[in-house]
């Protein structure tokens, strides 16, 4: 019972991080909660859908489809939406809820209300691992993140891309001064995080179904995860989002499963109150 | 031809000016300074000058080309590197990683070959290259901004008071490594409150005082001049 | 009498709120309706996100224990005052408690710490079917003596709750807000007892959320959690923020926009919501500080105006 809730507070930390990561790096740069990288995640899950069934393409390439899709897409947000109230923190989360509700029913309109499904083709496996059984799409879901994580990590790390990213998020008008064009940045940090999301459609759709809403709720805990891991820090965002998943899920085996959420909502509270630079305020290394 | 030349230049906050008819230029290889009290407008000129403000009148002409109104990063492609006050460093990233966002427009492989060289000629900086910049007092901090305004492989460096809140050994540490930049021919423009180090850097400079040239000839000579405790202590503005 | 003009003002806005309600068919009666509820609504939310500048996405919470509490009162016997009574208190319990527990967060993480606080209420009302009946909701006894009776009450308690907040913007309380919303720290340094300040507000504003509450569980007849969760927190929040956070007719113009647009376009609901999206994006982008603010720059614009 132990075993099967850490699995599964693993794979769904894995998804909170993939969200997470991806709000928390728009938000070390540009200040900005994301709410609308919900309807990122459904409209990349509905294009993988589509192009998968309708126009029949491989499976892989389809996914691939779908996350560069959604890429695009956040990047559309930000020109056309967030871009124009930087300067205006109050006014972000009325442009996100806008943003949503254009992608959410955009979604709704194209598509309908039917939930449909994302199949993989080791859609009903299993994996036996150290004597448990774990759904394949579980798997997947892990490793997706994992392999995210890596890659977001040498990109931040070893490029110059990375760099100018980090900087900007740590000192915007001291990079803009070496001559950092910002609105590059901004950009490009609205994409990596709209492939993020679109890897976590990939992750996420098979589990559970792809419907207009789907990733509302979920984006929630995304937002804590980006407060336990401190507001613009990368990897406190992966770590936090792995802690929130195993948290949610033993609460959920030996609490209440109704009250999941309440207990995601107990953590950020007692961060809030108690640290609220986030869980790795400590240590100096702000990433990004 | 001036390197650098500015022409009634000015600059306005609001219906605040900051900036005022300012006009000064930099020849190629000549190290000039900018005197002047906090407030004068010092600042202000060099991030003008970087395009970080509007300029409101007035024309900047960098080797006889006008850049009045022209994006930072197309500056620092033109041989302008600004070190900012108060270092401006990266605190959350290494010394190399800031070193070398200071080439962040060059190609990565031209970037290396100027980090190598910076590190050939400042060994204290390779030294420390893997450390994160926070953890640096302030006149440690002053060292690696400079050098992360010479990876721009700049004609003229800015300086913004290169010695606020150093220690004197601090401070002679920056005036050695300045030194060192005048030897390369690099063009550099000295905005100071430290007149002795001002004196001990440029030849000629000019006195700011409430966003206007007050006085301009040999450093030297500013350094005692009227206008230079005019704009330092007061008196009729 | 200069003092009086606003709320002449907002009498006159009342009167003609009122004469609309009683004049219009059925359909546009109920969206007008919800308007005014959700402007007392909004209008408490102003005090601690308007004037204070705390962004508060809770309202909705508020709002939800206001309509269960009078409900479960009326259910057991007690009378519409009782009922109105405890919806107030429970509610400003509730804002009590948030303010106590977010006494030294502040911006985003306040914002964060109260949508969560949303969630949780929701869960509550949803979960605790021996209390609420969950999702299944709760058919709310009828306080009024008569129909007619709620029809001039609705309209009434919008113009209250928008001379509420007109006369507490130019109170000392109202001013303190004020400061805090300028430059908390500042205002600290200076004397402002700031953490008292914003708990009243906060509290006013869940008592005020709570009394709307109690008017949407009469007007409904019925109610479930889902009316009362996270999202409408949020999206009253966005109501005063596109009318004009601060301003005392924002939560008007506002709850005017994110109610009355959906309802009566009466497009097929996802391209409705769609275009709604696209009208808040608009809005905000286009218009700062909300619709009346966008109103007063024109004033200021217009020959013969005096700042």
């Amino acid at each position: 019972m132990l075993q099967q809730a850490l699995v599964n507070g693993v794979v769904l930390g894995a998804l909170f991080a993939l969200l997470g990561v991806g709000l928390t790096l728009v938000y070390g740069v540009m200040e900005v909660p994301n709410f609308a990288q919900a309807g990122v995640v459904t409209i990349g899950a509905y294009i993988m859908v589509t192009l998968h069934q309708s126009a029949r393409w491989p499976f892989y390439l389809a996914v691939a489809g779908g996350v560069l899709a959604a890429g695009a897409i956040s990047v559309a947000t930000e020109r056309f939406a967030y871009r124009y109230v930087r300067t205006r923190p109050l006014a972000a989360p009325a442009v996100a809820l806008g943003l949503l509700l254009i992608l959410d029913n955009s979604a709704l309109e194209l598509w309908g209300g039917d939930h449909v499904s994302l199949t993989p083709p080791y859609g009903a496996g299993l994996v036996q691992l150290g004597g448990m059984t774990i759904p394949a799409v579980g798997v997947a879901l892990v490793l997706t993140a994992a392999v995210s994580m890596l890659l977001l990590w040498l990109l931040l790390t070893r490029t110059g891309i990375g760099r100018a990213i980090r900087a900007v998020s740590q000192n915007a008008e001291a990079a803009a001064t070496l001559g950092i064009e910002l609105e590059r940045q901004y950009v490009t940090a609205f994409f990596i995080s709209g492939v993020l999301a679109g890897l976590a459609a990939f992750a996420y759709a098979p589990t559970y179904a792809v419907f207009p809403y789907m990733a509302d709720g979920v984006i929630f805990n995304g937002f804590v995860v980006v407060i336990l891991g401190g507001l613009g820090n990368v990897w406190g965002a992966a770590v936090g989002g792995i802690l929130l998943g195993l948290v949610e899920s033993l609460s959920a085996v030996y609490v209440s499963a109704a009250y999941q959420t309440v207990i995601g909502f107990v953590v950020l509270l007692a961060v809030i109150v108690l640290r609220p630079a986030g869980l790795f305020a400590g240590t100096a290394r702000r990433v990004a | 031809m001036a390197l650098l030349d500015i022409a009634g230049v000015s600059v306005r906050f609001g219906n605040v000016p900051a900036l005022r008819g300012v006009s000064l230029s930099v020849d190629a290889g000549e190290a000039v300074a900018v005197l002047g009290a906090n407030g004068a407008g010092k600042t202000t000129l060099l991030r003008a000058i970087m395009g970080r403000v509007p300029i409101d009148t007035g024309t900047l002409t960098l080797d006889g080309a006008a850049i009045g109104g022209m994006r930072t990063s197309g500056l620092v492609d033109r041989g302008l590197s600004l070190c900012p006050e108060g270092r401006q460093l990266f605190p959350a990233m290494s010394v190399e990683d800031n070193l070398l966002l200071g080439a962040n427009r060059a190609a990565i492989r031209v970037a290396r070959a100027r980090l190598a060289t910076i590190y050939e000629r400042f060994p204290w900086l390779r030294e420390r290259r893997r450390v994160l910049a926070g953890a640096f007092s302030g006149g440690e901090q002053q060292i690696v901004a400079i050098g992360r305004a010479l990876m721009a492989a700049p004609r003229l460096l800015l300086l913004d008071e290169p010695s606020s809140g150093l220690s004197p050994v601090a401070i002679g540490r920056v005036r050695e490594l300045l030194g060192q930049v005048r030897e390369t021919g690099t063009a550099i423009l000295l905005v100071e409150q430290n007149v002795q180090l001002a004196a001990v850097m440029t030849g000629r400079g000019y006195v700011l005082n409430r966003g206007t040239i007050a006085a301009s000839g040999e450093t030297a000579a500013l350094v005692d001049s009227e206008a230079l405790a005019d704009a330092y202590l007061g008196g009729t503005a | 009498m200069k003092g009086a003009w606003p709320y002449v003002g907002i009498a006159v806005v009342t009167l003609a709120m009122w004469a609309l309600l009683v004049s219009v068919n059925a359909f546009y009666a109920g969206v007008l309706a919800s308007i005014l509820i959700w402007t007392v609504a909004t209008s408490g939310l102003n005090v601690i996100a308007g004037l204070g500048g705390y962004p508060s996405l809770v309202q909705g919470a508020f709002y939800g224990i206001g309509a269960y509490a009078s409900a479960l009162a009326l259910i057991h016997g007690q009378n519409l005052w009782v009922a109105t009574l405890l919806a107030v208190v429970s509610a400003g319990l509730a804002g009590l408690l948030i303010g106590l527990v977010f006494a030294r967060t502040r911006g985003q993480y306040f914002g964060m710490g109260t949508l969560f606080f949303g969630v949780v209420v929701a869960l509550v009302l949803t979960n605790w079917t021996g209390l609420t009946q969950g999702p299944l909701g709760l058919m709310v006894p009828f306080g009024f003596a008569t129909n007619d009776q709620l029809d001039w009450i609705v309209p009434l308690s919008a113009g209250a709750s928008l001379a509420l907040v007109q006369a507490l913007g130019t109170s000392r309380l109202g001013l303190r807000l004020v400061t805090v919303r300028a430059d908390e720290d500042l205002a600290e340094h200076i004397g402002v007892p700031t953490a008292r300040t914003k708990l009243a507000g906060l509290v006013i504003s869940a008592m005020i959320g709570g009394f709307a509450g109690m008017l949407i569980a009469q007007y409904n007849g019925t109610i479930s959690p889902d009316l009362f969760d996270q999202t409408v927190g949020f999206v009253m929040f966005v109501a005063v923020a596109v009318g004009g956070a601060g301003r005392v007719l924002g939560p008007l113009v506002g709850s005017a926009f994110i109610v009355g647009v959906p309802d009566v376009l009466n497009l097929p609901s996802g391209i409705g919501l769609l275009v709604v999206g696209v009208i808040f994006v608009v809005i905000v982008i286009v218009v700062p500080d909300g619709l009346m603010g966008g109103v007063d720059a024109i004033r200021r614009r217009l020959p013969g105006f005096r700042a």
